[in-house]
């Protein structure tokens, strides 16, 4: 077991390098951020002035160096753009995330899997095809789109639920469900997909012709047998919610690391775009590594391949 | 004794500040880092400007007004500026404006800090000091288009609360002289301002406002549309088609805009002279669409076609007799053939994203009179890039967006700037000579009596609609809105029902 959570902590870090790399190459790409807040009445000499006072006037590899040394040592530099640092930046928005996620995860979850499983169960009846016709549509409509419905159906049409921005649970409620759409309806077929492979085994026949109730045969013996894969998709939607955050925090103006990264792509802030790269790149690894260990405990097979 | 009463009841009413109506909900698409001092170009002056008042206000739609200077005076060369402060103007902290406080804003060590303040900064503020209750301020060399871009730009603090509560304590607490005062602040969410009782202009008419930051324009509009928000602010376009869709008020704001036609082999200093070097083919380009159609279509009524380069048709110098460039496909024809382009011209042409709808159907219009078009579209900073850097290689055209404003956008077309958009010794020239008039009147003479003509001539970029920076959506709680300050949008003439 340590030496298979080793070798998977050893490819975390290559991974976290590789992205430390990348962020760094693309930011770079887009052009210096002094296009963007010099005003049209500075000169050249007021340009080069400005990039000297922010570094960006050294040799790409000198900055990277600089910027993974620092890294290392949690400092990601100044933002130019709200001109502290980068890191408490992304701390300050962390937990709106965080919130938002952990909500869409939760209404996922106590959705999807007792969806998934009883359109298994019932496979081919009519529960079993609005589910999938439900699953279908949500893997198919952009997260974007679903946000802007829920606006006009909620918000504008019914005036139930406030439109945008953070405070109360009502708040809550549109963003959760358009960042949960996604994964809501990804985790379902997962679940509905692991239950059939698992309800057509012999231990599951075994079970059924032993007369245990229905009920315990779904869930103790069929359900416990098909949570690797939910768990391994769970882990992913983690992930995805992190990541989808970026549209659906723009378009309820959720405060969160989401919406600070593409504005800081916008403002070519590279501090905050590093460091919200990094620290995304960070959690990914992590829930990878914390899904690994979960598998490696469901599953003794994994960690002896 | 009796009417003594009744005559001093009615003097203390008319005495005390009016009752504020109410609060209202102004969604924004964001302000800037959310710090209030230093000032600098982006959003968060929507907040700073309205907490603070500058020395001299620019007004909607391009005049300069006394604000908590009386006025101004210049020196003959343009290196000194008087500036007598307003007599009896207090701070929200109740503190009274000094001279103290005006050079502790304009400190070299607070200008240096200050990203846009470019002309004003390195040292070009040789000193600023204190006559009585004038202050001089003097420079190291002329800064043209000081009040325009840099004085009114700049809010006035208090030197002893920023002194004891140190930059940071400001911004958790911003104090100023402005028609609002600070109440609270939720990081990325929401700022909220309050009437401020004593101040010495105009009186705002409304109790409170609270700043949303909402970032998404959809998602505005729909906030106006259920009441969330009484007021948006949105990038003239889409929106203004949306707000006219929903038959809600849209009110043009902002500086005189234009989107224009850049030529890229003009921006080379060692270029081969190409085919947009000549101004025939440059108005060519112009004369064969119908711009009008386009702004109805693209900007929903909300531009009208441009008619010089770098000036809008709103600026108080701007004469009508420069009308735009009509539709003639015919005459577009003819002046290619002139050219020596009988069969029509076929180029590059590049534009942002964000002007889709725009450059479709300049091709469109192009196609008809034998100019094809190959369009590629960038994102937005891909081509601001390309532009600024000139990475865009041989006789592409771009179309993007910039301020009409007269001589600060003149630096569009100097090769000196950092934009440094034109290679051209004839605008280089002009923009010198326009650039060592200091005197506010002799320079706006200068801009109607040569500037104009030039653009004329010259043709330099090829205009094609202009346009207002954005557009107040205006809720049923808002009664009208009629007069503005470019910076800060002039909450206290706001008038709510």
């Amino acid at each position: 077991m340590t030496r298979y959570l080793l070798a998977r902590l050893l490819q975390g870090l290559m991974t976290l390098l590789a992205v430390s790399v990348v962020v760094f190459v693309l930011s770079r790409l887009s052009g210096d951020p002094l296009t963007l807040i010099m005003d049209p009445m500075s000169t050249k000499a007021d340009l080069a002035r400005e990039l000297a006072r922010l570094g960006l006037d050294r040799s790409y590899p000198a900055q990277y160096a600089i910027f993974l040394g620092n890294a290392l040592h949690g400092d990601f530099g100044q933002s130019i753009f709200f001109k502290r640092s980068a890191f408490e930046v992304f701390l300050e928005k962390l937990p709106a995330t965080l919130e938002l996620g952990g909500t869409a995860m939760a209404v996922s979850m106590l959705i999807a899997i007792p969806v998934g499983v009883l359109s298994a169960v019932h496979k081919g009846g009519w529960f079993d095809r609005i589910a999938r016709l439900v699953a279908l549509t949500g893997q198919s409509a952009p997260v974007f789109w679903i946000g802007l419905v829920l606006i006009l159906l909620f918000s504008v049409t019914l005036g139930w639920l406030p439109t945008a921005g953070r405070g109360s649970w009502r708040n809550l409620v549109l963003p959760a469900i358009t960042l949960g759409w996604y994964g809501n309806a990804f985790l379902m077929r997962i679940t509905r997909s692991a239950m059939l492979d698992v309800l057509g085994t012999d231990y599951v026949k075994l079970a059924r012709l032993e007369g245990l109730p229905e009920r315990r045969v779904i869930w103790k013996h069929a359900f416990k047998n098909a949570a690797t894969s939910i768990v391994t998709t769970l882990g992913l939607m983690s992930i995805s919610l992190v990541t989808g955050a970026v549209v659906t925090e723009t378009v309820f103006a959720w405060p969160g690391v989401g919406r600070l990264t593409v504005d800081a792509i916008f403002q070519r802030d590279f501090p905050v775009v590093q460091a919200a790269v990094i620290l995304i790149a960070v959690m990914v690894v992590v829930v990878n590594l914390a899904v690994d260990v979960v598998y490696a405990w469901i599953d003794p097979r994994v960690r002896f391949q | 004794m009796r009417r003594t009463l009744m005559t001093g009841i009615t003097l203390a009413a008319l005495a005390a500040p009016p009752a504020l109506a109410q609060s209202l909900t102004f969604a924004i698409n964001n302000l800037g880092a959310e710090t209030w001092w230093p000032q600098d170009i982006s959003q968060n002056k929507y907040i700073s400007s309205n907490i603070g008042d500058p020395l001299i206000r620019l007004a909607a739609p391009y005049s300069l007004e006394p604000a908590l200077a009386t006025g101004w005076s210049m020196s003959d060369d343009g290196l000194s500026y008087s500036f007598p402060l307003r007599a009896g103007v207090t701070f929200h902290d109740g503190s009274p404006l000094t001279p103290d406080d005006v050079m502790f804003s304009f400190a070299p060590a607070h200008v240096e800090k200050v990203v846009g303040f470019s002309a004003i900064k390195g040292g070009n503020i040789l000193g600023i000091e204190a006559q009585g209750n004038t202050v001089v301020m003097r420079l190291k060399t002329p800064v043209p288009a000081l009040m325009d871009n840099y004085i009114s730009r700049a809010s006035i603090w208090p030197k002893a609360y920023v002194e004891r509560v140190g930059i940071e304590g400001f911004n958790k607490q911003p104090v100023g002289a402005g028609p609002f005062r600070f109440v609270e602040h939720v990081k990325g969410q929401h700022v909220k301002l309050a009437a401020w009782e004593h101040y010495y202009g105009d009186q705002p008419q409304v109790k409170e406002i609270t700043f949303r930051i909402i970032p998404e324009a959809a998602t505005r509009i729909a906030m106006l549309r259920t009441g969330e928000a009484d007021i948006t602010y949105n990038e003239v376009g889409a929106s203004t088609g949306e707000l006219k869709k929903y038959a809600m008020r849209g009110q043009p704001y902002g500086q005189p805009a234009q989107a224009a036609l850049i030529f890229n082999s003009l921006l080379n200093p060692d270029r081969t002279p190409g085919r947009f070097d000549d101004i025939r083919v440059r108005q060519a380009l112009i004369l064969a669409v119908d711009r009008k159609v386009i702004a109805d279509a693209v900007y929903f009524g909300a531009a009208s076609p441009a008619a010089l380069p770098v000036v809008g048709t709103r600026m108080p110098f701007y004469d009508a007799k420069f009308a735009p460039l009509p539709y003639d496909a015919t005459r577009a024809k003819k002046l290619l053939a002139d050219a020596g382009y009988p069969q029509g011209l076929q180029f590059d042409f590049v534009a942002a994203t964000s002007n889709k709808d725009l450059a479709v159907l300049l091709v469109s219009f192009w196609q008809r009179a034998g100019i094809k078009a190959n369009l590629t579209l960038l994102d937005p900073v891909s081509l601001s890039r390309a532009w600024w850097q000139r990475t865009l290689q041989g006789d592409q055209v771009m179309l993007v967006g910039g301020l009409a404003n007269g001589m600060a956008s003149a630096v569009y077309i100097n090769s000196k700037s950092q934009v440094a958009m034109y290679a051209s010794p004839a605008t280089d020239a002009l923009f010198a000579q326009g650039m060592a008039i200091i005197d506010p009147a002799k320079q706006t003479a200068w801009l109607h009596d040569t500037l104009l003509p030039a653009m004329n001539e010259l043709y330099p970029i090829a205009p094609v609609l202009e346009y207002q920076e954005g557009v107040l959506g205006l809720g049923p709680k808002v009664k009208s809105w009629d007069r503005f300050d470019l910076h800060s949008f002039g909450l206290q003439w706001l008038v709510p029902k």
